[in-house]
């Protein structure tokens, strides 16, 4: 254990050997330091960096309108909620597919209970009229979230699935069930624009800059909030340490008394949740349900975990990372057209980009 | 026995299928001592240690501490009670810090489980400093997978005294150590000892147990067959010879026969 054998330390008496308490100038410590212990997070930075200078100066002046930022932060919060929330999931060294689906049971349910509480010509009758409505519509998302959470931990903690199967089924499932429950139809919830839940979830602040006014969307601020509770629990509170330690050694984590199962679904649960907020988001933002929402979010969120530096490997992520990632991937989308890929090329284009960045990754772990 | 012992297992048996890895197993460690829990691989000593650790659930049997019957025994209940465990695969988390790797399970956090970094991080250089580890190289941050085996072997052994623990279990912490890092081991085990822990150390090698142990309790295909003290035995021969007679009849009365 130490270099040169003493005998203090052989009888047992070892307070004698000295030796600072922390070494100041070890490489893990201050700002190097920081920068070594979040590598994956500063490389997603220094991607998304490279990549928002190439828009800069090839968009056109695109990317120097900030009506660009205003329309992409309208709809990034969507992906950006489940990319955050993901990461307790992809951690543990699982992966969660049912999100698209909790995504359109949260949108479902949201624009169900409000279009039967604003419409004039409502037809359910039980359910409570007036701009209460959407509130109501928000808390029961999150719970039909927190549901398909627990239905996800049922099947890979009790019935020992695996993720990847379990969470699949629980996709198909709950789409199925959502298109039962719509009737295979869509929601028109145009009145939802000016209620009280409306104003505070997708209003805009405007921002007034010398020449001109450019709006900041209020669903930024509220995945700003999400992605800022979920670094402190990620980071910050045992939920995330034991969620990095049963990731990395399960056997270890058992060991030592750590509740696995509590942990994993807390994994499954906290990415219900983001999905209900987010089918929230998602009908705030475009007005109307469809049977098939959310289905369109799948690569997209798994791309940017993995473009924010995010291993599919157990016990290590990056929150922060997740977070940059996810705006790097709203930028692609919108790059791409404002730098004059014709549609056919986005795939392509989009392809390369993830390649890029995950070898960009695998060097830098190097 | 007029001491009520610190921990006592009463005829606790485990099944794996139809392997009977524990069959009636009654043993018991009292205040200040080192036990060697002795016994050939497959013996059945790390199922026992698992289930005194609180990581296995006895089929049947009763754990009893400090003179009272224990009715939900887990890893927690365990630690909670003051029974710290040096794992014979050292239960680390490779890819986490040293810091993270001490307080696994334990952390400093608090009243809302917000983990108080900077006063754990200072415990940890604490525990580095008290088992050696004063190479500048390392920091409290070190992932663990940088480190040695015997300073991982180390820090496993560092987390169990850390919080001051009643009784330590220590399952085969020599293995893959060498002479200096086992003796240090031993230095370690002392200290606790004369501190007031009892130790439970579980070893197949009879010259380490034979050096460290007050007591020995001998395990032979899930069955506890003998318990000798280290006064009945002239050295470690001695005991190896015991141990041989024993596994050879089945019989506990072996030991005394082998006496006379």
């Amino acid at each position: 254990m130490i270099e040169k054998p003493n005998t203090e330390s052989m009888t047992g008496d070892v307070a004698a050997v000295p030796a600072p308490v922390v070494n100041p100038a070890h490489p893990l410590t201050g700002f190097g330091g920081f920068i070594r212990r979040n590598r994956n997070a500063v490389g997603a930075l220094i991607m998304f960096l490279i990549f928002w200078g190439i828009l800069l100066v090839f968009s056109d002046g695109v990317f120097l309108n900030p009506v660009a930022y205003t329309s992409i932060f309208t709809t990034l919060p969507i992906t950006m909620l489940l990319v955050v929330a993901i990461i307790f999931t992809t951690t543990n060294g699982a992966i969660d597919l049912s999100y698209t689906s909790s995504l359109g049971l949260g949108a479902f349910v949201f624009a169900y209970i409000t279009f039967n509480s604003l419409n004039p010509d409502r037809t359910e009758p039980w359910i409570i009229p007036g701009s209460i409505g959407p509130w109501v519509g928000f808390i029961a998302a999150i719970i039909a979230g927190i549901l398909v959470g627990l239905l996800n931990s049922l099947l890979v903690l009790r019935f020992r699935l695996t993720p990847f199967i379990a969470t699949l089924g629980v996709q198909f499932f709950i789409r199925g069930l959502v298109v039962i429950l719509s009737d295979a139809k869509g929601i028109p919830v145009p009145f939802i624009e000016g209620t009280s839940f409306y104003n505070m979830c997708c209003g805009r602040i405007p921002i007034t800059l010398s020449d001109q006014t450019i709006e900041f969307p209020n669903q930024m601020v509220w995945a700003l909030l999400f992605f800022g509770i979920t670094w402190l629990l990620y980071s910050k509170h045992t939920i995330g340490r034991h969620t990095r330690i049963v990731g990395d050694n399960e056997e270890s984590a058992r060991e030592m008394g750590i509740p696995i199962n509590r942990v994993k679904a807390f994994s499954y649960v906290y990415t219900g949740i983001a999905a209900g907020i987010a089918g929230t988001l998602f009908i705030g933002t475009f007005y109307t349900f469809w049977p098939d929402t959310g289905n369109g979010y799948l690569l997209p969120v798994l791309t940017a975990v993995f473009v924010g530096g995010n291993p599919l490997v157990g016990g290590t992520g990056t929150v922060a990372g997740a977070f940059i990632g996810s705006i790097t991937v709203a930028f692609i989308d919108t790059g791409l057209i404002a730098l004059g890929f014709v549609d056919v090329y986005t795939q392509f284009v989009y392809g390369i980009v993830l390649i890029i960045s995950l070898l960009g990754f695998r060097t830098a772990r190097r | 026995m007029t001491e009520t012992p610190l921990f006592e297992l009463r005829n606790v048996s485990k099944s794996f299928g139809t392997i009977k890895a524990s069959k009636n197993v009654s043993l018991h460690v009292g205040h200040r001592e080192i036990v060697g829990l002795l016994g050939d691989n497959g013996a059945g000593k790390s199922t026992l240690i698992k289930i005194i650790s609180g990581v296995y659930a006895p089929d049947s049997g009763e754990i009893w501490l400090r003179g009272k019957r224990v009715d939900h025994w887990s890893v927690a209940a365990a630690r909670n009670s003051g029974i710290e465990t040096v794992f014979q695969d050292r239960a680390l988390a490779r890819q986490q810090t040293i810091v993270d790797n001490m307080f696994m399970g334990r952390e400093i956090t608090n009243r809302l489980g917000f983990i108080k970094e900077k006063q754990q991080i200072e415990a940890a250089a604490e525990m580095m400093r008290s088992i050696g580890f004063t190479s500048a190289l390392l920091s409290p941050l070190s992932q663990v997978m940088w480190l040695s085996g015997g300073e991982q072997q180390g820090i496993a052994i560092a987390r169990a005294l850390y919080f001051n623990a009643e009784m330590i279990l220590l399952d085969e912490p020599t293995t893959a150590l060498s002479l200096h890092e086992t003796y240090k081991v031993f230095g370690f085990s002392r200290q606790a000892r004369d501190k007031g822990s009892s130790i439970l150390f579980i070893s197949h090698n009879i010259y380490h147990a034979w050096d460290l142990c007050d007591r020995f309790i001998i395990l032979d295909r899930g069955t506890v067959t003998s318990q000798i003290h280290k006064s009945q035995m002239r050295d470690a021969e001695d005991l190896i010879k015991t141990m041989e007679l024993v596994a050879k009849t089945g019989k506990a009365e072996a030991a005394q026969d082998y006496r006379k």
